[in-house]
């Protein structure tokens, strides 16, 4: 996992504080990615009608930009090969799995039980996701934070939403 | 009404930035849905409120804890922050609050005479005119961001991609939407935005080790000496011209403008030892070029219709979803629009002052909340938020997606801010590009047009300005931050 040394990982729209094994990684990553994603785009996009550039039809722009996604792709890994380290950036798989299970949960309760479950439900998933998380506070503060929900999104605002199960 | 919720905006605003961890833009992205039930004017006013409190939240954070809830207010921790040790919180959240105050109303006035003019202008642009104002942007939105160029311009890509996906204008050929149903509009700029910032925020903050020691510095009087007052205004004003100068740029950001202004206030110190050591005039000028800059950057999207950096992308979005087309014609087709937009940045000013002054004991309380307690109630705000966008399950699940996108993609140091803009600007751009191209039959020629040329020079200077030691100094010292 995280050695002692790396800086925590910055918030989204900073960057991290690199060191080279981390700057390569990040670079031959993302080159993967961009890449992999261009080419995705390409396959996925090759029956689309390109036209010229007179008339220019619904594929040729996708066709362009993916293109070059791939291309930069190559270029951003490649430069990253160039610092010849790597380290796994570690990513945040025990949040990232729960806090997105929880929203997950919530979108396939909230039509089936009404708001009020599928706010329980999903503070008690997101809670796994949190290592400060403590056992006997969170079903009290799920309950709270569902019922305030249920009230102010329900009868507040008085969303068009189901609150309640039955 | 529209100055309620120009109040209730940089309330809100406020009461979200100022929790650590948490800034301006992920602030808006989460409350976004907050303002669709709103009228379009008082949606606006509310999202520009909202923008300003979590601004200025943010630097509550950071005199008080030196946490910076934002890259632009990683400045004022230096030595707003040393001052608060000192005993002189008080002080030194007077004096970001006044210069802020003052910086907002000069811009304000900016922006009431600069956008009319920029906007006659900009109502004689063809196709292909617009077409190289959009990549002016995009330009200045890669030499501008944080981190690497070449991943910058790689977001874009990834951006302009997101944002072709749903039914073509032209062909109605439905592109990249997986034979889904919700795809043909497109993807929600809602679901993308607060996808990659809020969620992707949470779950970063989840992971990383609690903050350790750094309590809150206790708050002594608000008063300025008169020896205060004679140090910070001058810097505040300096700061002003520094941030709407640097904010009207397309990609400029208030980032930018805070760093510029520490540097020059620096240098033109008679005792520069003092700075890192709380100087009050290190507060004053970034405080006032952060807010200058936030400010002056309604000018380019007022005026061209183009957001410059993903604040405004928000914004536009925002407008987008209220049916209304960000675009130079916005004066003329929504005058109530427009300048109640302008009058209330200058109300959303004054209620940061009226807000934040007598207020600060309560921001300091909320500071103690911890993350374990807040983070869920984020999280059910922006779940029920985009569900009640559409009322479309749908848009959870992709809210999901985006969140785990914005996670791998802040892992991997690629900057978010152009991928939204991209996404924001994509449409409109193949669309201007595609027009273009009919008019001219094909021919290139129709971007050798005085407009075109002068645009795409200014392109091509910004992006030599990386060349400059200097501009690639200031901007490593951002990425640092």
């Amino acid at each position: 996992m995280q050695s002692q040394d790396e800086a925590p990982p910055a918030g989204p729209g900073e960057t991290v504080a690199e060191g080279p094994a981390v700057r390569a990684a990040g670079d031959i990553l993302a080159g993967l990615l961009f890449a992999g994603l261009g080419l995705a785009a390409l396959l996925i996009g090759r029956a689309y009608p390109v036209g010229s550039s007179l008339d220019m039809g619904p594929g040729y722009l996708p066709r362009v930009v993916a293109g070059a996604l791939v291309l930069t792709g190559l270029v951003v890994m490649l430069r990253g090969m160039r610092l010849r380290a790597f380290r796994w950036p570690a990513l945040p798989l025990r949040a990232m799995g729960w806090i997105a299970a929880a929203m997950l949960l919530f979108a396939g309760l909230v039509e089936r039980t009404g708001l009020f479950v599928a706010c329980l439900a999903s503070i008690l998933v997101a809670a796994l996701g949190d290592p400060q998380a403590r056992w006997r506070e969170v079903p009290v503060v799920a309950v709270i934070f569902a019922g305030f929900c249920a009230l102010l999104f329900g009868y507040v605002l008085r969303l068009p939403v189901r609150v309640w199960p039955l | 009404m529209n100055l309620w919720y120009c109040f209730l905006g940089a309330l809100v605003g406020t009461l979200i930035g100022v929790l650590p961890g948490l800034g301006p833009i992920a602030t808006m992205a989460m409350l976004l849905p907050l303002t669709y039930y709103l009228e379009p004017t008082g949606a606006l006013i509310m999202l520009a409120g909202i923008y300003y409190g979590a601004q200025y939240g943010g630097s509550t954070t950071a005199i008080l804890m030196r946490l910076p809830g934002e890259s632009s207010s990683v400045v004022t921790c230096l030595d707003g922050y040393e001052m608060a040790r000192q005993g002189r919180a008080g002080t030194a959240l007077a004096t970001a609050a006044l210069s802020s105050f003052l910086a907002g109303t000069i811009t304000t006035l900016l922006i009431a005479f600069f956008s009319p003019a920029l906007t006659a202008v900009a109502q004689r642009f063809g196709p292909a005119e617009y077409f190289c104002l959009m990549i002016l942007g995009l330009t200045a939105a890669i030499v501008f961001a944080q981190g690497s160029l070449l991943k910058s311009f790689g977001m874009i890509l990834v951006g302009l991609l997101f944002g072709l996906v749903g039914a073509d204008v032209n062909t109605g050929l439905d592109r990249f939407t997986f034979s889904i149903a919700e795809l043909r509009d497109g993807i929600g700029i809602a679901a993308l935005s607060m996808g990659v910032f809020g969620i992707a925020e949470i779950v970063l903050n989840l992971a990383r080790p609690e903050q350790s020691g750094e309590r809150a510095q206790s708050v002594s009087s608000l008063r300025l000496s008169a020896a205060d007052f004679r140090a910070a205004w001058p810097a505040a004003l300096r700061g002003t011209g520094i941030g709407a100068l640097l904010g009207i740029l397309p990609g400029g950001s208030a980032m930018m403008a805070s760093f510029a202004s520490y540097s020059a206030e620096k240098k033109l110190s008679s005792s520069p030892e003092r700075f890192g050591h709380g100087a009050i005039e290190g507060v004053a000028g970034p405080e006032a070029a952060n807010n200058a800059g936030a400010q002056a950057s309604f000018i380019p999207m007022l005026a061209l219709g183009i957001p410059s950096n993903s604040v405004m992308a928000m914004m536009a979005g925002a407008m987008l979803i209220h049916g209304i087309a960000p675009s130079p014609n916005l004066a003329s087709v929504q005058p109530g629009l427009f300048w109640g937009l302008i009058v209330s940045m200058w109300l959303g000013n004054v209620m940061l002052l009226i807000i934040n002054l007598p207020l600060i004991g309560l921001w300091v309380r909320l500071l103690q909340v911890p993350y374990r307690l807040m983070f869920p109630a984020i999280l059910l705000f922006c779940c029920i938020g985009i569900y009640s966008v559409n009322y479309s399950v749908f848009e959870v699940a992709l809210l999901a997606l985006f969140g785990v996108a914005g996670i791998v993609f802040a892992l991997l140091n690629c900057p978010l801010a152009p991928l939204v803009l991209a996404f924001i600007l994509g449409p409109a751009m193949e669309e201007n590009l595609r027009r273009a191209m009919l008019i001219s039959n094909g021919d290139l020629g129709i971007f050798t047009s005085p407009v075109c040329i002068a645009m795409l020079a200014a392109a091509v200077m910004i992006l030599s300005m990386i060349i400059f030691p200097s501009f690639r100094s200031v901007r490593a010292v951002a990425a640092d931050g």
